[in-house]
């Protein structure tokens, strides 16, 4: 890891964490990872790379190689929102929010409040009296986000905060992400979405097979791939390509990958590579259903420095 | 209270369970309260209720609220273990006695043991407090809401047996179990209340201490079952 200038000390950390699932299967193997003070840092990997483990560990009660700062030590200085929210589906969403920001140490009125107030942000105050039985899968999602800030806690846990959100709930979380950070809080989240962990994230850890491969802020992750654009050719069903059975790549391409159904080339100026290129994947006779320009992302570095894709499935 | 208020706040919220609650207990004790039948069997029959009634209601909402998530979303947020187990089982207690009430009040009433209205409701109380108790420790024992369930039955029948609700306890060991079990005041309580012998007080002493002795024991121990019960949701 590279703690990088200015850098704020850590307010939680994993140091060399292993933990196995109660079948004996290994969760997280050697994993280590430092939280700073007042950062938003998002944990990426493919589904089942331990991210969710990880963020339990984070704000459970004490498990071996977890380090926490006194000041999120107790339990009411920090809020983990897991991946399926718990609800009960017989009150209302207003209850609900209400009820767990009682348990987290809220008075009764000051509860009610604050869960009315994040709920409009969340854009459920229309619907705060519903049964959140209810409620669709994003509407439980924003409750949940909304439960998460109304604590107001100076360390969020949120495990697959976007899933299921629109871009509404989108817009809402990031806001709501951003004023936490503003009144100096700190906030782990997961996710699949490179793209929003590279616009809202002050440094993203990739995770791999239980163990931090590596964490950075997003513009040093994306200047240890290159600024090469990508052109990614994706081919009609059934039809993947591997580059290396080509021969010998065009002098436009700097390098190569394959994805599942798609190849993706690293070029220097994609207006004059584009028609070789083209021309180089097409005398391996599969058929191109489509062609995409692009600047690389996070998931582009994530498949460069890991080895492995974001969106593999799990093992 | 926040335990205690959530549950009445889910029990009142969901009427028609709450009144089937109450109009289940009634439509089968009913007839056994109005019946010819021996006062020792009516004792049996409204035991056996009074009990599953306490420690079913109590496990298989333990065992749901953990496999849900919902346990553990209580405890990680900040609230203790033992505060969760005590204000739980007083809120079940609670329900459960409003809800069999009307159907306690039938065999009193039919059986002219109005008199003993005090302390069949004491007895009711505490064993319902009993119950509501075993079902988070049957819970954290288990993995599914049947497995709840038959544990819950085995559990309360085995000491409803050593109650003496089923047979008096012989001289010897079991009249010395009977003696410490929780339950024996429900049996001797509702024996009064069905114009059987008078309750002796002395009856309470040793099953109070008992039901206090494994109140605070599961006070105590009530993290490491919680933990228990949170698996294997959480690491």
């Amino acid at each position: 890891m590279n703690p990088g200038a200015g850098a704020k000390p850590p307010l939680v950390a994993a140091e060399a964490v292993a933990y196995r699932y109660p079948d004996g299967s290994p969760a997280l193997r050697d994993l280590s990872l430092e939280v700073r003070a007042e950062e938003r840092l998002a944990l990426l990997g493919p589904n089942g790379s331990g991210k969710s483990t990880l963020l339990r560990l984070l704000g459970g009660d004490g498990a071996p190689g977890i380090r926490r700062d006194p000041r999120v030590d107790d339990a009411g200085r920090r809020w983990l929102a897991p991946d399926r929210p718990a609800l009960r589906t017989w009150l209302s969403g207003r209850e609900n929010a209400a009820i767990l920001l009682e348990l987290h140490g809220a008075g009764s009125g000051e509860a009610r409040a604050t869960a009315d107030a994040w709920l409009a942000r969340f854009g459920l105050e229309a619907d705060a009296d519903r049964p959140a039985g209810a409620y669709s899968s994003g509407m439980r999602r924003r409750l949940a986000l909304a439960t998460a800030f109304g604590t107001a806690a100076p360390l969020l846990l949120l495990d697959e905060p976007l899933a299921g959100l629109d871009p509404g709930g989108r817009e809402a979380f990031a806001e709501a992400l951003a004023d936490h950070h503003g009144a100096g809080g700190t906030a782990v989240l997961s996710a699949h979405d490179p793209v929003f962990a590279a616009a809202h994230c002050d440094r993203v850890a990739f995770i791999v097979d239980g163990r931090c491969a590596v964490a950075d802020t997003p513009a040093r992750l994306l200047e240890r791939v290159g600024a090469r654009p990508r052109v990614e050719i994706r081919f009609a069903a059934g039809q993947a390509l591997d580059p290396d059975t080509l021969g010998p790549a065009p002098e436009a391409v700097r390098a190569s990958s394959r994805n599942e159904g798609a190849v993706i080339l690293e070029v220097d100026d994609p207006s004059r590579a584009l028609p070789e290129t083209l021309a180089w994947v097409l005398r391996g006779g599969a058929s191109v259903a489509s062609v995409e320009v692009r600047e690389p992302d996070l998931a582009d570095a994530f498949a460069t420095l890991t080895g492995r894709r974001l969106e593999e499935r799990a093992r | 209270m926040t335990i205690w208020r959530l549950a009445w706040r889910t029990a009142l919220r969901r009427r028609r369970l709450f009144l089937w609650n109450v109009a289940v207990p009634l439509l089968l004790l009913t007839p056994v309260a109005l019946s010819a039948a021996a006062a020792p069997h009516r004792v049996a029959v409204f035991g056996v209720f009074i009990v599953f009634f306490g420690a079913f209601g109590s496990a298989i909402p333990a065992v749901r609220d953990a496999r849900d998530g919902w346990l553990d979303e209580i405890l990680r947020a900040g609230y203790s273990s033992p505060r969760w187990l005590l204000e739980r089982t007083l809120a079940g207690t609670t329900i459960d006695a409003l809800q069999l009430a009307p159907a306690v009040l039938v065999l009193l009433w039919s059986a002219g043991g109005a008199g003993a209205g005090a302390v069949v409701l004491l007895a009711v109380l505490a064993t319902l407090w009993f119950a509501n108790l075993l079902g988070p420790l049957v819970a954290a024992a288990v993995r599914s809401l049947a497995e709840a369930a038959l544990a819950s039955a085995a559990l309360s029948l085995l000491l409803l047996h050593f109650a003496g609700f089923f047979r008096t306890p012989a001289p010897g060991w079991t009249s010395l179990v009977a003696e410490w079990n929780p339950y024996t005041p429900l049996r001797a309580a509702l024996t009064a209340g069905t114009g059987g012998m008078p309750m002796d007080a002395s009856v309470w002493l040793r099953s109070l201490l008992v039901a206090a002795g494994v109140t605070f024991g599961a006070a105590v121990f009530a993290s490491d079952w919680s933990r228990r019960l949170r698996w294997p949701r959480t690491p």
